[in-house]
This record gives C-alpha cells, structure tokens and sequence, in this order.
C-alpha cells in the first residue's frame, strides 16, 4: 500500500494504491473556515450540488444513472472539523475488471465533474432541500437518545466560539435565496482549500491524468489552525425535563489536550481504560456491578480536548451512577488501576489502529489528515509510542481532566 | 476440506467440519489486517419452544434468547471479553428473529480467539447472581428502545400484519418476562438449541486455512450430544383485518406513514431467495428513488428524503415495509392506495428491469470489501442451502417476468398502513 501525493493548481491530490479492495473510492473536499451564520447556505448549496446536474437533470434521472455505474454510492457530508466547514463528495464504484464495459472509473469521472461544475440550482430545488433539512432537524426529536446528545452539545459549547451546527438554524435555513446558494457555490470554487482522493487498485500516474483532465480545481492555501483551544466555563450541573423512558446522563470534562499534543496519544489511552469498552474501568462498575446502565461509554474528543461519559439510566440512579464516575476517574488519577487494565487499553487502541486500515474510506481520512498536519500517513511510529505508555502516564494526564459540565435530560415525564 | 474459486470476482472459500459436527466457511481476504468470525446458532427470538429429555414441550419465555445471549460472556473467571482483548480482539453478539450470532474481529491470534469463542459458545456458565444483576441491565435496555418511536412503529407494523406469531414480539422481551427468566431455564434452552451441528462458523480474512483447521482440532471441546431440541418455527400466517389505517399517537415532531406487506415465503432456500430479489426489483421499480411514483410524490412534498423500502425475507415470514414522514399524510395514504389498486396498469420496461440488474452486479462486488457483510450473510445464506458467492449466477437466471408477476403479490388484502402523529395533533378527519 503506498500514499503519492501531488500538488496542481494549489490542489492537494492524493492516490493509495492497494488491490485489497474490489472497489475504488473518488473523494473531493472543500474546506473554509466555519462561520456560523453562513453554515445552512454552505449546507444547503451542497445539497444542491449533489441533487442534479446538466448531466442527470432530475433526482430521478440521477438515481438511474447511479443504478446504470453499477450502483455507484454517492455520499456528500457538510460537517465541522475544529476550525473549519468540510464539504465532502465521495463516489463508491465497482474496479472496472469488474465490468462488462471497463470504462466505469471514467464514467464516474465524468459524473463528479458534472456534479461539481455544471449544478442545476433553481428555486423549486432550493425549495425542496430546504424542506428536507427542516423536516430531519425536527425528526431529530422523535429519537430521545440522539435528542438528548443534540440537547447536550448545544448546553456543553454555549459560549465556544466555533459552536453551531454545519448545517445552520431553522431560521437560517428559512431565510435563504438562491443568491446565497449561488454565491456559497462561487466562494467553493474559488476561495477553499482543495483535497482529492483516489482509493483501489490504481495506476497513479494514469489516474492522476484523468483527475487533472476531471477536475481541474484551484485550491487556496489556508494558515488559519484547525484547532481552536478553548476555555470552558466552570463546572455547572443542569437538567432538562423530558418525556422520555431513560434519563440520558452526560459528564463531560476539559482536559486541554488536543489532537497531536504531546499527550494526546496517553489520552487515547486513558479514555480507553476509563470507558471505553467493555473492558473499561467504568463499564465494569456501572453495568456489571451494579447493573444500572446497559449503555455507558466514555469518549474522547481531540479537536475540542473534551473528554465525556455518557449513560442511559433510570432517574433514581443519577446519583449513584455520577458517584461511581467520579470514583472511576480518582481511581484512574491515583494510578490505583490494575497494570491488566493498563495492558488492556493499549491493545484495544493499537488493534483499532491496525484495523482502520482496512477500510477504503478511513485510508482517504488518513491521507487527508497526513496532508492536513504533516504527519506520515502509516501510524507505525504511533504504535510503539502508545506500547511504551505507562501507569503514571496514565494518572498524569487524567489529573488535568477538569469537570465542566454534567448535564441530565429525560426519565421524570411520563 | 472443500475449495472453490470464483475467479470472476477473485474469491475463494474453503469449507469443512470441524470434529465432524459444526460446519465452517472460510473466506479468504488477502491483504486485509483483520479477521472477522462470525458464531451463529439457530436461536433467535422466534424460537418459543423447546422438546427435553422427555419428549415435553415447554415454552421459552419472549427475550431468552437475547438475554441468554447476554450471558454467555460471563465465564467461571468472570467476563470472559478480556482474554478476546488481551488477544488483540474486540468481541460482541447480537440477537435477531432467527438466530444469535457471536463474533470478533481480530488483529492477531485467530487461533486462540477462534477457539475461544467456539468453547464460550458451548460452555456456558450461568450464574444466579450474574442472572439477577443482568435483569436490570436488559431492562435499560428495553427503556431505551422504548424511548425510539421508530423502534415501536416497527413492532406496531409487524403485530399489524401477523395472526399468533412471535415475529411481532420485541425481541429484547419485556421487563415482566424478563424477570421470569432463571437459571435452569437459560441451561435447558442452551442445550436444545446451541448445538454444534446446527450452527456455523464463518471465518473472513487473510487466514492459513490448514493451520486454523488443526489448531481449532486441537483446542476446541464440543458437549456431548442432548436429548433435549429446539422446535420448529411455524410460518406466519396474515391477520384478518378491516385494512384501516392504524393511528398511534407518540412523542414525535411530525406524521410518520408506514405501509407493510405480507407475503408467504416459498418453500426452498433457492426460491425464498429468487422471490425476494424479485420483488426487491419490482418495489424499485414502482415505488423506488428511480422508480415510477417517488418523484411525483416529492414534488408534491407528500414525501421527504426519509423515504424507504425495507424487505425481509426469510423461512417462516417475509414482508415488505414502506416507510416516510410526510406533512401531507392524508394525501400521501390516498396516493399510495390508488397506485396499489392500479398496480396493474403500470407499464414498466424491460430496460429498467436490466438497469436494476446491473445495479445488482455492483451491489454485491462492493459487499465483497465488507468481512462482516461477508460473515452474517453467507451464514444466512448457508442455512438457506446457497453459498453466498453463487447468488450472482442465480440473478443472471431471474428475468422479467418473474419480476412481473410480483404484482400478483401485492395488493390490499395484505397490507396494512400505520400512521405515526404528534400527541397534539388533531387526527379525527384522518382515513
């Protein structure tokens, strides 16, 4: 498996070839720093784009085409990373040794450069997708525990600078003109950092001739940081009444830790030993000891330096379950964990290292991340770094985990 | 052992049973990290009875299954998921209508792991306290599905469409039989029907098929065979109904509308097999993303892009289930009824038909990259009497026709239609 990377017209091109796979993934990525009263027009316009083009001018015309590559998958995501707003494009399709005809990668080619270059943006497409967004923000309530978490963001980022959805408000959503889309598209094109990625069996240098011939993007260089590292408030406890059968319990703490930091593989690490698994420290005592969760997990996250647990509980156990969280992390803090438990953390996160290989989509996220921050795109060095974590390492880093919030929602209306 | 080579799409699967009782597939992926295994034994939650050594019939408590699954990881040193871990290995399971299935994926140590699970599988050890304290970890987890009103449709649906047949049943079971559940019973209900030669180990990764063979022969223990067996599933007959709409009230911002068909599965694994891609064919085609009706009914704003088609097909039940919000559903339920009823007018054309075809041809090269979509579905297959790498020549033989005459199939007399509201809409004018 091997990483080439080239670089036309400030466009970040980047081609793994490996013949594990009996598919090739194709993926564009647009990146601009994140402004939140722009995010539901960037959002939307993507949408758009992806809807139809002078080549498929109706949904259903597209669908059939889709149906015509041999089922291409065509996924498009609009999401936050740290800083920034990523509009991702990815077409999934079958190696061409697969097909009766042999020209499928081009075809697809053909159809990201129509998606891309030629939309179709017209008020009754602006009308439908606005329709959509709305009625999936508002489903988000039916689900409890996805509701919850949305409830939970939204209370634990309240003053972060970068905080907001990337796919904007309902009002936002409700205001937007076919000038914003269109201006959305234009600063795409012309202001973002550009990333492409081709996955599968490749001939690089031949395919890197049909990208250019493809997609002939000009990307812009960007200095701004991806991370943003901020303060969160002091420790707050809050509770939303809810119609719901569980209370959703949340614990988030601030460890000022971020991604690529001296300590954050040591963090991985310690969010693995304290909740991460069912090996977990807190798996153990909250689920089988005191059977009062089926759902309890504690997470990292390195763009925010947040660490948080998370449980479904029933409303007279809040307290126990909060008890038994803290006590899990003093226990963590203090060293006083077993060296198996240790062990155990290690080869969870060194086997998921080892595993994410394995996926045609999370070797596009490794090179884009490669590129992103200089780093090198096999993590062999990473795995004998996090072989040589220790005890006190462990209890180091736990120590600068400082609660900020505990939030509860739901499970006291019936 | 057995080999077959596909070479048209590069696979290769080997087959053989181990100490002559439980059947094993492997299939080789070169170049991939992990392995994936698969356990699956042919209880699930349909499986109400079971036969002991007597010859009595008794019946299993709704949830055994699941919560006997549950169990299974607590070992006589205690939980046993530490040892897959120490092995570079992250286990779980899972429980559907028709069987449990065990599994890990692995870095390293297939062997070991392999072994492990297959001894876990068949060696349980149950005990009364871990049962008790696991009750109330089940019972979360009912709250949980309980608090997903999608979760609760989909039963409605299912109770909807099936006379007496535990398909409509949770299969997480319910606290009050939850709590019935003790340790002699998850023992009787283990012997019966977690027996080696009716269930199937599937192994998918870059693997020395010989030298997992003698390392399985070597540490593998199977129990002796027990007088005591499972029963067989009956098949779900349709409940009579008056075909109105059902109206269920819950905590949700907007109308959900679902419609659901029942149909009676064939009889063989091969034709269960051909019926269920051909109706998955003729679905799309009339009420597919590229099909007949779905872009008229967006336009409409009748539908969203929460639109979906679901089809289950399997030995005892099969149905289809259509799914959408919709801010229209009085329109949208009159339009999906009048394409039913003139279901037999719609002309569709061959060239779609070959359009979906191809379709196919892609869908499963690009599952071939999936170990687990691998493992769960050659299992499933398996049972069905069709290695999973023969479905394409199978497809290539299903033409048109067949797909037409699916139109037969569906219709009024089995159908249903369940419409979701908010609790504070005003639903007294609806069908």
């Amino acid at each position: 498996m091997e990483l080439k990377t080239f670089r036309v017209n400030n466009t970040i091109c980047q081609y793994i070839r490996t013949d594990k796979f009996k598919t090739r993934v194709i993926s564009v990525r647009f990146f601009s720093d994140f402004v939140k009263e722009e995010a539901a027009a960037r959002h939307v316009m993507f949408s758009m784009l992806r809807a139809k083009n002078d080549m498929c001018p109706t949904r259903k015309a597209q669908s059939r085409h889709l149906e015509f590559l041999y089922d291409a998958l065509w996924l498009g995501s609009s999401s936050k990373l740290g800083t920034k707003h990523v509009n991702t494009l990815s077409l999934v399709v079958i190696d061409d040794r697969y097909t009766l005809e042999k020209t499928l990668f081009k075809d697809a080619l053909a159809f990201i450069k129509a998606a891309i270059f030629n939309p179709e943006f017209d008020a009754a497409l602006l009308e439908e997708e606005k329709r959509f967004l709305k009625d999936l923000i508002k489903s988000e309530y039916a689900d409890k525990v996805r509701f919850a978490n949305k409830r939970f963001v939204r209370q634990l980022m309240h003053n972060h600078p970068y905080r907001g959805s990337a796919r904007g408000t309902l009002e936002d959503i409700d205001a937007l003109t076919l000038a914003d889309i269109k201006k959305q598209y234009r600063d795409m094109l012309e202001r973002n950092r550009i990333f492409i990625g081709v996955v599968g069996d490749l001939d690089v240098e031949a395919t890197h001739r049909d990208i250019c011939e493809a997609l002939p993007l000009t990307g812009q260089n960007d200095a701004g940081a991806l991370i943003y590292r901020h303060r969160f408030d002091p420790m707050q406890t809050l509770h939303e009444s809810q119609k719901s059968e569980q209370t959703r319990l949340f614990s988030s703490f601030a460890s000022d830790v971020y991604y690529r930091d001296k300590d954050y593989l040591v963090m991985e690490a310690m969010n693995n030993l304290l909740g991460e698994g069912s090996d977990s420290l807190l798996f153990k005592s909250i689920r089988e000891e005191a059977g009062m969760a089926y759902d309890i997990a504690s997470g990292y996250s390195a763009f925010t330096g947040l660490v948080h647990v998370s449980a479904g509980v029933s409303l007279d156990n809040v307290s126990e379950v909060v008890r038994r969280i803290e006590a899990g992390l003093t226990t963590v803090q203090s060293g006083m964990f077993s060296d198996e438990l240790l062990s155990l953390a290690k080869k969870t996160l060194i086997s998921g290292y080892k595993q994410s290989y394995d996926s045609a989509g999370n070797l596009s996220q490794k090179a884009l991340r490669s590129a992103l921050f200089d780093i090198p795109f096999r993590e062999d060095r990473l795995l004998e770094r996090i072989e040589g974590i220790r005890t006190e390492d462990i209890a180091r880093v736990a120590k600068r985990l400082r609660p900020i919030l505990t939030f509860t929602i739901g499970g006291d209306v019936l | 052992m057995n080999a077959k080579a596909y070479p048209e799409i590069g696979e290769r699967v080997l087959t053989f049973q181990l100490a002559e009782r439980l059947p094993v597939t492997i299939i080789h992926k070169k170049g991939f990290h992990r392995t994936f295994v698969t356990l699956s034994v042919p209880l699930g939650a349909l499986n109400r009875f079971y036969i002991d050594d007597a010859g009595l019939q008794h019946r299993i408590p709704q949830g055994l299954a699941h919560f006997l699954e549950h169990k299974i990881f607590e070992q006589a040193d205690g939980d046993i998921s530490k040892h897959f871990t120490s092995d570079e290995a992250q286990v779980n399971a899972y429980t559907d209508h028709t069987r449990t299935t065990y599994l890990f994926s692995a870095t390293n140590h297939v062997p070991n792991n392999t072994a492990r699970l297959i001894n876990m599988v068949y060696h349980p050890a149950f005990r009364a306290e871990g049962i008790e304290r696991e009750k109330s970890v089940v019972a979360e987890e009912i709250r949980q599905y309980a608090d997903n009103p999608y979760h609760r449709q989909y039963l409605e649906m299912l109770a909807a469409l099936y006379h007496e047949h535990p398909i409509k049943d949770d299969i997480l079971g319910t606290p009050e039989s939850v709590l019935s559940i003790d340790e002699q019973m998850l023992h009787r209900v283990h012997a019966a029907y977690y027996k080696p030669e009716k269930s199937r180990l599937v192994i998918v990764g870059d693997v020395d098929a010989d030298a997992l063979k003698t390392a399985l022969e070597a540490r593998v223990r199977f129990p002796p065979d027990r007088p005591v067996h499972g029963c067989v599933v009956p098949v779900a007959d349709m409940l009579p109904g008056s075909g109105k709409p059902l109206k269920l009230k819950q905590d949700i911002a907007a109308p959900n509308v679902l419609f659901g068909f029942a149909f009676r599965p064939e009889s063989t694994g091969e034709s269960r097999f051909r019926k269920q891609y051909a109706l998955s064919i003729f679905f799309d085609l009339v009420f597919g993303k590229s099909g007949h009706y779905y872009e008229s009914w967006l336009a409409k704003g009748w539908i969203n892009d929460a639109y979906g088609i679901d089809i289950q097909y399997e030995p005892t039940y099969a149905h289809a289930i259509i799914m959408t919000e919709s801010d229209h559903p009085q329109r949208f339920i009159e339009a999906f009824l009048e394409a039913v009823d003139t279901l037999g007018q719609i002309v569709l054309e061959e060239a779609d038909f070959r359009r979906l075809k191809k379709q196919s041809v892609g869908s499963f090269v690009m599952s071939l990259d999936s170990l687990e979509y691998l493992a769960y579905e050659s299992a499933r297959f398996a049972d069905e009497g069709i290695q999973i790498h023969d479905i394409l020549d199978i497809v290539r033989t299903i033409d048109f026709e067949e797909v037409l005459q699916c139109r037969h199939d569906i219709g009024k007399k089995n159908m249903r239609c369940i419409i979701a509201y908010p609790q504070n809409d005003d639903v007294s004018k609806l069908v």
